[in-house]
């Protein structure tokens, strides 16, 4: 396990497992593993928090769940993307552009 | 927004299975990590070590879950509920006096307002009550008869409309008379008001000889034998064959009165002119309104149909306001309903007052036990439940210990009403009376929002403090409640209200014992009255006056019987009201009454100037009155009215003579101011009707009953008798109203003092409790027992004088009010304002006692050991 573990901004969880199902639904343990790999290993979610906002999620109606089949072969609960939350990623995506992009600037201009 | 409830819903209905899922989601996510790690090398028992540590608790991630999932806050209610009863059941004896506490408040409460409903909201029990409804205009409800017609004949926006004329009647079943409210009315009354028959038929005709008589008269009268129909009755000289039997819900449309017999109008002879004058207003209108049409509607319309025949007829001072026409809820009379409304909203007010004085009870009850509970909430908060969570149990307590009351309260009002409805014919003597306090719909839904009401009241602030618990301080051991006020509010405020019950009931006991103590002006004892009628059909008023000479004279030949006399009203009961002026100045308005000359020696009124009436002053002499000192002065200031002439009328004004001054007595009420007075002779000024006859004794006036009804039967001649008693037993009667008043006034006020040192008792022991460690150094250091005993007590006494000098300033404001709402009510005397006093003191005195004794009673060394 990495060292370079940070704390995640807030808010920024649900922008992230959004991202994480863009491209297709997954399970919970593979949105977290998912997570890890593609950060490089800097971004681990505790179960603790992944679970409640998928939960979340699903309420507002930016997720869907629905009963699969894992690779192993086992009952796994899958979390896709609705239209709602489609767009909700891409209002997202803008907002941490522009957040990042400003904070890059405020840091950069000394 | 949708889907965020129907995932709630989801999430709710199907607990078990979301239950399932998420744990089967978990376990999943588990074993994949293990998995995982096993791939990397782990051996499985180093795997799952891992992955369960990584994890966290399993539960703790489920709890977070469900409140992300929004289920918490009524699922929480369902184990909140079930918590608190079991908190209550550990202590039955907090649970029984705080739910006893709200279940008496809330009973009385839903007790009144069940008279409320039943005077104000509950519609009548016909078909679709909702369409029918009562003609009124500036707050009387009675119109001419010829109004009537052109009402009946031009509108459109009703079914039908019916008139009815409510009057004080006779029924007589096989030669025994007795008093009824009767209704005169059109053919179409009861397919307008909706009124089906219990047995037999309505009579649907306006000249049929036939009468419907009411559950109560069947039943007393004929058994409820269904052989009834077709037999024979008489009233007001009529023959009626009885066509059917009313329901036993329905008491006509005089209410509070009970209507006992209803007969078409065009049977009574007397009603043959009254219903050609325009200018007599005696008939009440109701109608029912078309499918399509509002009683907005219905209103607008009967104001155009009257509008071109005011202007042509009566005077414009009678036509300005205008009609309205309104659905028929609770009394229908609009006169009566107004006088009803204020007594029941009165009763509302004082009620509330007691509820709010078991609300703030039960609170300071909360507030011990939440003080006492304090480490367990302590413990609660460390645990990990939100200040919130903490609240949101100490709620659903109270809203439990409200549904306690709330059905403590509806088995209770079943049995007030019951007492409520029963004491009501005692009212008003003659009539008989018929409410019903049911415990419907709109009543249950009161006591319902009542006593969520109470919840909140009671149960906020306690819950508020108690949930304001810090974890870790209240670990120490340490009790911190704060040290509570020296003069805590809610105490105070409670013995204000319960003070102000107490006085307002006593100063109804003052009124009362004024009225019972009152000289009448008229001798009460050693005097006998009849109230008779003459039911001979036509008979000329000649003719009824020679009847009643006879019926004098041989009463007068009775052994026991000093004195006859007739008069058309008794006195406490004036039956006219008119204008009387001089030639030239205002317009004093009197009562009036028709008196034989030996009325005022019999009623021991004195005539103080001038004559008394003679046998004379027949119709074919001058007019002639007797005017009473208070109009005397009235009308002449500074000098004699013996000899003057009078003009008697508010319209049309006709002269008399004025030949003497009677003393002042009670006119309408006992103990009241002297009243402006006017007297006719009975010879001059009797047109039939009901008739008193007074009759003064030497022996006992209950022994000569029997005799006087059997001499007055005796004449024949269709002499009808009602009721025969001693006037003292009328007199009685004449302030039942104000004694029933008294009497539910003094219960509640009973109720409230009860309660309020209830809690007065409740506080004082808790404080004792907190302090017992301050007590035992106290003594410790030398402090003697009475010093502690009179400190505890003294403690108790200051709130209850705070409590009583603000409730009786607040009184005599209080005092102008009862005014208003009765105008024989005065404002409280120096004695019950003492003695009301007097009794909060004594109470706070007795509830104080025994923690005071608790208090003085602490070992020192018991006390410290704490430490």
């Amino acid at each position: 396990m990495s060292d370079e573990q940070i704390d995640l901004p807030q808010g920024t969880l649900d922008l992230l497992i959004l991202k994480t199902l863009a491209l297709e639904p997954r399970h919970g343990w593979a949105i977290s593993e998912r997570l890890h790999q593609i950060s490089s290993a800097t971004l681990r979610i505790r179960q603790g928090s992944l679970y409640p906002a998928l939960h979340r999620l699903e309420r507002r109606g930016w997720i869907k769940a629905s009963w699969g089949t894992s690779d192993n072969n086992r009952r796994a609960k899958y979390y896709g993307l609705t239209k709602k939350g489609r767009t909700r990623l891409q209002t997202e995506i803008s907002a941490w552009r522009k957040l990042t992009t400003a904070v890059a600037q405020v840091i950069e201009s000394v | 927004m949708l889907s965020d409830l129907l995932h709630r819903l989801r999430n709710l209905f199907h607990r078990d299975a979301v239950e399932r899922e998420l744990d089967e989601e978990m376990r999943f996510h588990l074993e994949q990590q293990v998995d995982a790690y096993m791939r990397e090398g782990l051996d499985r028992h180093q795997a799952v070590r891992r992955a369960r540590l990584e994890f966290g608790g399993l539960e703790q991630i489920k709890d977070e879950h469900r409140d992300a999932r929004g289920i918490g806050v009524i699922a929480h209610l369902g184990r909140d509920l079930r918590h608190g009863l079991r908190q209550f059941r550990r202590s039955p004896a907090f649970t029984a006096l705080a739910v006893l506490c709200l279940g008496l408040a809330i009973g009385v409460n839903t007790s009144i307002f069940g008279v409320l409903n039943s005077v104000l909201f509950r519609p009548m029990p016909v078909q679709q009550p909702e369409r029918l409804i009562v003609v009124s205009r500036n707050d009387t409800a009675t119109f001419s008869y010829p109004t009537y017609r052109d009402f009946r004949d031009r509108n459109h926006t009703l079914v039908g409309l019916a008139a009815s004329l409510p009057s004080e009647s006779d029924l007589d079943i096989d030669g025994n008379s007795t008093f009824v409210a009767a209704e005169a009315v059109s053919g179409n009354y009861s397919r307008v008001i909706g009124v089906q028959t219990m047995l037999g038929r309505w009579f649907s005709s306006d000249t049929e000889p036939a009468a419907v008589i009411s559950y109560a008269v069947w039943q007393r009268h004929f058994n409820l034998d269904t052989d009834v129909l077709g037999r024979t009755i008489r009233s007001e000289s009529q023959s009626y064959s009885i066509a059917g039997v009313a329901p036993r819900e329905f008491s006509g449309i005089f209410a509070p009165l009970r209507t006992d017999i209803w007969v078409p109008i065009g049977t009574r002879p007397t009603l043959v002119a009254l219903r050609e004058n325009r200018t007599a207003r005696s008939f009440m209108l109701f109608g029912r309104l078309t499918d399509a049409a509002t009683a907005t509607q219905a209103s607008s319309e009967l104001n155009a149909i009257e509008a071109p025949l005011a202007t042509a007829g009566t005077s414009p001072s009678e036509a300005v306001a205008p009609i309205v026409a309104d659905e028929v809820r609770g009394i229908a009379n609009v006169a009566n309903r107004r006088r009803a409304q204020v007594a029941a909203t009165f009763l509302t007010v004082v009620v509330g007052l007691v509820l709010l004085i078991a609300c703030v009870n039960v609170g300071n009850l909360l507030l011990v036990r939440g003080a006492v509970r304090q480490r367990e909430f302590a413990l609660r908060r460390a645990l990990g439940a939100s200040r919130h969570r903490v609240l949101q149990q100490l709620l659903a307590e109270s809203l439990l210990l409200a549904i306690g009351g709330g059905i403590c309260g509806l088995v209770l009002a079943r049995w007030t009403n019951a007492l409520l409805e029963r004491s009501l014919p005692l009212v008003q003597g003659i009539f008989p009376q018929q409410l019903k306090f049911d415990l419907d719909w709109r009543v249950i839904t009161f006591t319902a929002v009542v006593s969520l009401l109470t919840t909140v009241l009671c149960g906020l602030l306690p819950a508020w403090r108690a949930s304001r618990t810090d974890g870790l301080v209240a670990f120490k051991g340490e009790i911190l409640v704060g040290t509570p006020r020296r003069r805590p509010l809610g105490l105070i405020a409670q013995v204000v209200m319960s003070f102000v019950l107490l006085l307002v009931a006593g100063t109804f006991v003052q009124t009362l014992v004024r009225m019972q103590t009152a000289d009448p002006g008229f001798a009460v004892n050693g005097r006998l009255y009849a109230y008779s009628f003459i039911s001979t059909p036509g008979i000329a008023s000649a003719a009824t006056r020679q009847i009643y000479s006879r019926a004098l004279d041989e009463l007068k030949a009775l052994p026991g019987i000093r004195n006859a006399t007739l008069s058309y009203s008794l006195p406490l009961m004036p039956t006219g009201s008119d204008c009387v002026a001089r030639t030239s100045g205002p317009r004093i308005p009197t009562t009036t009454g028709s008196v034989d000359p030996e009325y005022f020696q019999t009623m021991k009124i004195d005539v103080v100037a001038g004559r008394t009436f003679t046998a004379s002053d027949t119709p074919g002499n001058g007019a002639v009155v007797i005017v009473n000192e208070r109009l005397a002065n009235g009308l002449w200031p500074n000098g004699s009215p013996i000899g003057q002439r009078v003009m008697i009328g508010c319209h049309d004004a006709t002269a008399a003579t004025v030949i003497g001054i009677a003393r002042n007595s009670s006119i309408r009420s006992l103990g009241e101011t002297p009243q402006p007075h006017l007297y006719f002779p009975f010879a001059q000024h009797f047109s039939g009707g009901l008739t008193a006859i007074l009759v003064e004794t030497s022996t006992p006036p209950g022994s000569l009953v029997e005799p006087v009804r059997r001499t007055l039967l005796a004449l024949g001649q269709g002499v009808r008798v009602y009721t025969v008693q001693p006037l003292s037993e009328y007199v009685d009667q004449s302030y039942s109203a104000i004694r029933w008043q008294t009497s539910v006034l003094t219960t509640f006020g009973l109720l409230a003092l009860v309660l309020a040192a209830i809690g007065l008792y409740g506080v004082i022991t808790y404080r004792v409790a907190l302090r017992t460690r301050e007590i035992g150094v106290r003594m410790a250091l030398g402090a003697s027992r009475r010093n502690v005993f009179r400190e505890v007590v003294g403690q108790g006494l200051s709130i209850a004088l705070i409590g009583v000098a603000i409730g009786e300033v607040l009184t005599i404001m209080v005092g102008r009010l009862l005014g208003a709402l009765d105008p024989d009510i005065q404002p409280p005397g120096i004695i019950v304002l003492t003695v009301t006093g007097l009794i909060w003191i004594v109470v706070s005195i007795l509830a104080t006692y025994v923690p005071a004794a608790r208090a003085s009673g602490v070992n020192p060394l018991i006390a410290l050991r704490y430490e």
